[in-house]
């Protein structure tokens, strides 16, 4: 009788496993999850260009600290223009979903969206480029989805990335936006050719002679935040 | 019958240690644009150490590292607590962008703090740090962000003149070879002579003069200044 209660349960037990991993693997891949998505841009005078939002899995990253950046990051950051990287992300089989923005996001501005991805373990990436600088861009790098349960929200702090392919010379020949409308994209990389932290700009209000910018375009970390909610 | 008896004693008392001895992966990244981090002291140690606390002095040791990259006192400190560390993981400076990554276990069970310091170049005493973290008891993969502090114990004069040995004011170098000469000095005065959050550098455009010898489009950074990725063992 004892043993085969015994067999009993261990009969069950592993019915219980084989159906919870059947539940952990398949369940993820195959129904939808939905987010509504909010990007407030909290900075003084740095308005973003419209920004790009990468769902994609473990593999995938956009860019890479202390690495070269693609030439559609590139553009992203000295111009604004996501072409490349929303193209180039599509062919990705490791991107489930790659969407951007029709317009500018102002300063205290905020875009909603609500996004709907087939996927697994998703990650999400974001960038958009602060169009008063060489090249920064504010950016999220690969966002674990799994830490935002059904029904619950999160908020999470968008850095300034430095692109690292422009020197920051912060002059009205090479910075886009609306403080200079200078030039964009320029294929010519600076020497310290790697993605990292942005250092802020220094602004003519704080001595660099041949800047286009003054002291409203100065930022701080953090430059954006997103705000996930998990439908 | 004695004989056969100790070996089994110890190893009962040996495993439970074994069980409970984290294995810790520590990867930190150099964040900022163009500022290296001297060589590293990655360590871990219980709580009657601190290797820097703000709002108070530096101690010796601390003024050591964050004026001249020299760790040999802070490292006889955490061994003194029984602590366990890893010196200078990256052979040598970490350079803007680059990341290293440091083993250790948490050894003496009671080391149950994560500390950090490296100081950061060309600065006249500002280290990027970490302070007394309660290491994680669930095992997985944390990310934390770390900030530049000043040590409160050089005035932020900006002079790259090879001065590194604690009380000799001036940056020891540039090591990105991007530092000016012949500055006049932004600052005499450390009117916070406490450990503080680094109040970023100044620079200028003028490499052959000016206030600064650090260039203001290069040598700023803002916070965070690394990224601690780490990696708690079961």
């Amino acid at each position: 009788m004892m043993i085969k209660l015994f067999g009993s349960k261990r009969y069950f037990s592993v019915v219980l496993t084989l159906l919870a991993t059947v539940l952990l693997v398949a369940c993820p891949l195959e129904v939808p999850q939905t987010f509504e998505i909010t990007l407030v841009n909290l900075t003084h005078n740095q308005p973003l260009s419209p920004p790009v939002y990468l769902f994609h899995t473990s593999e995938y990253r956009p860019w890479q600290l202390g690495e070269v950046a693609s030439v559609a990051i590139e553009k992203l950051a000295e111009s604004g223009d996501s072409a490349d990287l929303l193209t180039g992300a599509e062919a990705e089989p490791t991107v489930l979903s790659a969407l951007g923005e029709e317009t500018i996001l102002i300063p205290g501005g905020q875009h909603s969206r609500i996004v709907t991805v087939k996927g697994g373990s998703l990650f999400l990436s974001v960038a958009a480029m602060l169009v008063n600088t060489n090249d920064a861009f504010a950016a999220l790098e690969a966002f674990p989805l799994n830490q935002v349960s059904p029904g619950d929200e999160m908020r999470v702090s968008l850095y300034a990335l430095d692109a690292g392919t422009e020197e920051n010379s912060e002059s009205s020949t090479t910075v886009p936006g609306p403080a200079a409308g200078g030039e964009g994209f320029n294929p010519e990389r600076e020497i310290r050719n790697i993605v990292r932290y942005h250092p802020g700009v220094v602004s003519q209000e704080d001595g660099l002679v041949g800047s286009v910018l003054d002291q409203s375009h100065r930022f701080d970390n953090p430059v954006a935040q997103l705000v996930i909610r998990r439908l | 019958m004695n004989k056969t008896l100790l070996p089994a004693i110890t190893l009962s008392v040996a495993l439970p240690f074994s069980a409970l001895a984290r294995d810790l992966e520590v990867e930190l990244t150099n964040l900022t644009h163009g500022s290296y981090f001297t060589p590293l002291l990655v360590a871990t140690h219980n709580r009657h150490l601190d290797l820097f606390e703000v709002g108070t002095s530096a101690s010796t040791e601390l003024r050591a590292m964050a004026e001249g990259g020299d760790t040999s006192g802070l490292i006889t400190a955490v061994a003194n607590v029984g602590g366990s560390y890893v010196d200078n993981p990256a052979g040598g400076l970490l350079a803007p962008g680059q990341k290293v990554t440091a083993n250790l276990d948490a050894g003496n069970i009671s080391n149950k703090r994560l500390s950090i310091v490296a100081m950061i170049l060309p600065t006249n005493d500002g280290f990027v740090g970490l302070d007394s973290l309660t290491i994680p008891k669930i095992p997985g993969t944390y990310t934390y962000y770390l900030h530049a502090y000043d040590a409160g114990t050089e005035a932020n004069d900006e002079i790259i003149n090879g001065g590194g040995t604690p009380g000799v004011p001036g940056i020891p170098t540039a090591p990105g070879a991007d530092g000016g000469t012949g500055a006049m000095g932004v600052t005499m005065n450390e009117t916070n002579t406490q450990v503080h959050i680094h109040r970023g550098v100044l620079g200028d455009d003028d490499p052959l003069g000016g206030n600064s010898d650090l260039d203001s489009t290069v040598h700023r950074w803002l916070n965070p200044v690394a990224r601690l990725v780490l990696k708690v063992g079961g």
